[in-house]
C-alpha cells in the first residue's frame, strides 16, 4: 500500500491533523526501533512495548508541538529512554550491564550525541529487519525461521521436510552468507542463497 | 573530485544528523557502497571507537540475529490498537493548552523520570523531615522590575511605581509602563547617540522596545546596551544574559529619511553581541542564553535568518534551529567539555526544543530531560536564591510549571519524583536525597 504522504513534511502536516493514516505511518516508522532501544536499557522486550506506548500517548498529546518529523522523533527517544532509566532503577535490576548503561547515560559529557549514536543503531537494524520482511516470499520464510522467529533447527527441519543435520549445515552456511552480503536487494542473490538451501537439502 | 570528498568526509564528521551515515552503513551492508562512500565510511570508522564497534555489530551475524529477532517478537498491531483507544479519551490540545494556563496555581505536569518511578513503585520512601520542618519560608517569584543607566550614569529603578515619560536622550523620550519600558524616537534627526543600559537583577524581569520598534525580553539576571537611536548602516546592541527578540525591519518614516542603504530596499543590519558571538539579522524572532554559568551560549531562531559569527567561525540559522557555542569564549562553566575537537566551532542542532527555550518568556519554566543543576540554575536567577548540594542526583527531569509560583510549589513537585528532596532556609535551598 503506498503512502498518501510523500515526504516528511505532509506526513507531519498529516499527523498535526489527526489524519489516522498519518498517525499510524508515523507510529509504524517509530515503534519497532524504539522499543528496541528501550530493550538494549531495560533488558526487558515485554516492557518496551508500555514504555514505548506510554510515549507516542505523550506525543499524541502534544502533537502540535512538533515542528519537524525530526523533532516528534528525538522527542519519542528522549521520553523512551527516561522512561526506561526509570523502570531499570524501579524494577532493582542489578545486572552490570545496565547499572553501566544507567551510570553512562547520566554521566556522558555529550548525552545527546550518544542518544544520536543509539538511534542510528536501531534504525540500521530496523532497516535490515524491514528488508528481510520485503524478500520475495520462498526466501523470506527461510530467513524469518532462521533468524526473526529464531526456531529451532528440528522445527525448521518438520517445516520444511528435511533432515536435522542439513539445516544446521544450513544455519551456518546462511549466517556465512549474512555475513558477506546479508542484504543483497539484488533478487537473484536471494535466489541464489535459497537455491544453496534447497540443494543442501537434498 | 578528491576535494569534494574530503569536504563530505570533515562534514560527515562533525554532522549532527545521521541520515548521511546510516545510507552509507546500508549501502555498505547490502553490498552495494561506492568507492566515494567508502572513503566517507573510512572516515567515519576513524573518528571513534563508538563507531567502530557499532560497525563490528553488524558485521556479527549472531548479534544481528539476535534483535532481528526481538524485533519479529514485538507486537506491533497490538500496541496500534490500544494507541487507538487511546485517541479516542484524550482531550483536544488547544482545550488542554487553555485550561492549563487558567489554573495557574495548580500544579501540572511533572516529569516524565519521576511519575514513572512514583507510580510503578508504589510506596514512598519515608523522609525523616516532614516538609515543613524541612521548608524554614518559602520565597516568592521574580516580577517585573530593572535598573535603567542613561548615558552620563544616571541610574533609574524600574517598577511599577515609576510610570509614564521618564526621561529624554537626545531626541528619544523614554516611557515606562508596566513592566515595559518604550523609547519614541522623535521625527528629527538625532543629534547624538547616547547608549543606555537596562539591567535585571536575580529575580527580576522586563521588556524593552528600542527606537526602531524591535522588542526585547530581558530574561533575570540580564542586561542589554542599545543607543537611544539608530543611526547609520547597522543596529548594534550587547546583551549578556538572556534575551529573547523580535526585531522590526526597519522602514524609514515616511521616506524622508532614507534610513537604508542607497538603492532602497534593503534592510538595515541589526546585529547583537554577547560573550564574544555576534549574531547578524535582517528581521526576526530569536533567543539568546548567554549565562556565564551555562554549559553554552545558545542561539535559537524562531522566525526569520541569522547569522551567527564568533571569531572566525559563522554559521547561518533557519528558523527551528540552534547554534550551541562551547569553550573558549569568556567565562563558559564548563569551558570545551562538550566539544571534543575544535573548542570554539559552532556546533548547530536542528531540533531544539523551543518551547522549553521560550518557557522563561511565556512565564514558564520547561524542562525536557533536565539535570538538576539545569533546573536549579534557572531557579537560582529567578527566585534570587543560592543553591548548595548535598547529595548528587543523577536523574533527569521533564516538567512544565507556571513561574509566577513561590518556589516552595516547583520544589513540592520535584519532590513527588521521591528521587529529589530539597530544604528551604532563607535564600539558600539545599538539595538532598
Amino acid at each position: 500500500m503506498t503512502s498518501p504522504y510523500i515526504d516528511d513534511i505532509s506526513l507531519l502536516a498529516g499527523f498535526q491533523r489527526r489524519e489516522t493514516p498519518a498517525e499510524k505511518q508515523v507510529f509504524q516508522k517509530y515503534f519497532k526501533p524504539l522499543c528496541l532501544y528501550s530493550e538494549s536499557i531495560t533488558g526487558q522486550l515485554d516492557a518496551s512495548e508500555d514504555i514505548v506506548a506510554e510515549s507516542f500517548e505523550k506525543a499524541w498529546g502534544r502533537r502540535r508541538e512538533f515542528q519537524t518529523l525530526e523533532n516528534l522523533k528525538a522527542f519519542l527517544y528522549r521520553i523512551v529512554r527516561n522512561a526506561s532509566l526509570n523502570y531499570t532503577k524501579s524494577q532493582r535490576l542489578h545486572r552490570t550491564h545496565h547499572e553501566q548503561l544507567f551510570y553512562l547515560s547520566n554521566n556522558e559529557s555529550g548525552p545527546d550525541e550518544a542518544l544520536e549514536h543509539e538511534i542510528l543503531r536501531v534504525e540500521l537494524l530496523h532497516e535490515i529487519y524491514q528488508e528481510i520482511e520485503n524478500l520475495p516470499d520462498r526466501c523470506g520464510q527461510i530467513f524469518k525461521l532462521l533468524f526473526i522467529h529464531n526456531q529451532t533447527t528440528d522445527q525448521i527441519a518438520a517445516q520444511l521436510s528435511i533432515n536435522v543435520q542439513t539445516v544446521r549445515t544450513q544455519k551456518a552456511r546462511a549466517i556465512q552468507l549474512i555475513k558477506i552480503g546479508l542484504l543483497r536487494k539484488n533478487r537473484i542473490q536471494a535466489i541464489f542463497l535459497f537455491g544453496c538451501l534447497l540443494e543442501h537439502a537434498r | 573530485m578528491i576535494f569534494s570528498l574530503d569536504e563530505r568526509a570533515v562534514r560527515l564528521s562533525s554532522c549532527y544528523t545521521m541520515e548521511p551515515i546510516k545510507a552509507i552503513l546500508l549501502n555498505y551492508l547490502r553490498g552495494q557502497i561506492t568507492a566515494d562512500e567508502q572513503i566517507v565510511l573510512d572516515a567515519w570508522l576513524a573518528a571513534s571507537a563508538a563507531n567502530r564497534e557499532l560497525f563490528a555489530e553488524l558485521n556479527d551475524p549472531d548479534r544481528v540475529a539476535l534483535s532481528l529477532e526481538k524485533l519479529g517478537l514485538l507486537h506491533e498491531e497490538r500496541v496500534w490498537e490500544r494507541l487507538q483507544a487511546y485517541a479516542g479519551e484524550r482531550v483536544p490540545m488547544e482545550e488542554r493548552g487553555r485550561r492549563w494556563w487558567a489554573a495557574a496555581a495548580v500544579i501540572i505536569v511533572l516529569l516524565g523520570i519521576g511519575s514513572y518511578w512514583v507510580f510503578h513503585n508504589g510506596g514512598q520512601k519515608q523522609i525523616a523531615l516532614t516538609q515543613e520542618q524541612r521548608f524554614k519560608n518559602d520565597v516568592a517569584p521574580g516580577k517585573n522590575a530593572a535598573v535603567l543607566t542613561l548615558a552620563g550614569g544616571r541610574q533609574i529603578v524600574l517598577d511599577s511605581t515609576a510610570r509614564g515619560a521618564i526621561s529624554q536622550q537626545g531626541n528619544t523620550t523614554i516611557i515606562n509602563t508596566t513592566g515595559q519600558l518604550v523609547y519614541n524616537e522623535l521625527q528629527e534627526k538625532p543629534t547624538e547617540i547616547l547608549y543606555n543600559t537596562l539591567t535585571t537583577g536575580r529575580g527580576n524581569q522586563y521588556q524593552l522596545v528600542l527606537p526602531d520598534g524591535s522588542r526585547v525580553w530581558l530574561n533575570a539576571a540580564s542586561s542589554i546596551t542599545y543607543p537611544s537611536a539608530f543611526t547609520g548602516a547597522e543596529r548594534k546592541v550587547a546583551i549578556t544574559g538572556e534575551a529573547y527578540f523580535e526585531v522590526a525591519s526597519l522602514i524609514p518614516e515616511g521616506g524622508h529619511e532614507p534610513l537604508a542603504p542607497k538603492g532602497g530596499h534593503e534592510k538595515i543590519p541589526f546585529i547583537v553581541n554577547a560573550n564574544g558571538m555576534e549574531v547578524k539579522v535582517l528581521g526576526t524572532h530569536f533567543n539568546i542564553n548567554t549565562y556565564d554559568d551555562e554549559e553554552a551560549l545558545k542561539t535559537t531562531l524562531l522566525e526569520g535568518s541569522v547569522k551567527v559569527t564568533r571569531g572566525a567561525d559563522s554559521r547561518v540559522l533557519r528558523p527551528g534551529q540552534q547554534a550551541i557555542l562551547t569553550g573558549s569564549g569568556g567565562g563558559m562553566k564548563n569551558g570545551g567539555e562538550a566539544m571534543k575537537g575544535n573548542p570554539a566551532s559552532i556546533r548547530v542542532i536542528d531540533d531544539p526544543d523551543i518551547e522549553e527555550v521560550m518557557a522563561w518568556k511565556n512565564g514558564a519554566f520547561k524542562f525536557n530531560d533536565a539535570t538538576i543543576e539545569s533546573i536549579m540554575r534557572q531557579m537560582a536567577r529567578w527566585y534570587d536564591v543560592s543553591v548548595v548540594y548535598d547529595t548528587k542526583v543523577s536523574q533527569h527531569f521533564i516538567a512544565d510549571v507556571p513561574r509566577d509560583v513561590p518556589v516552595s510549589e516547583l520544589l513540592k513537585l520535584l519532590e513527588l519524583t521521591d528521587q529529589v528532596h530539597f530544604k528551604i532556609d532563607g535564600k539558600k535551598i539545599t538539595v538532598t536525597k
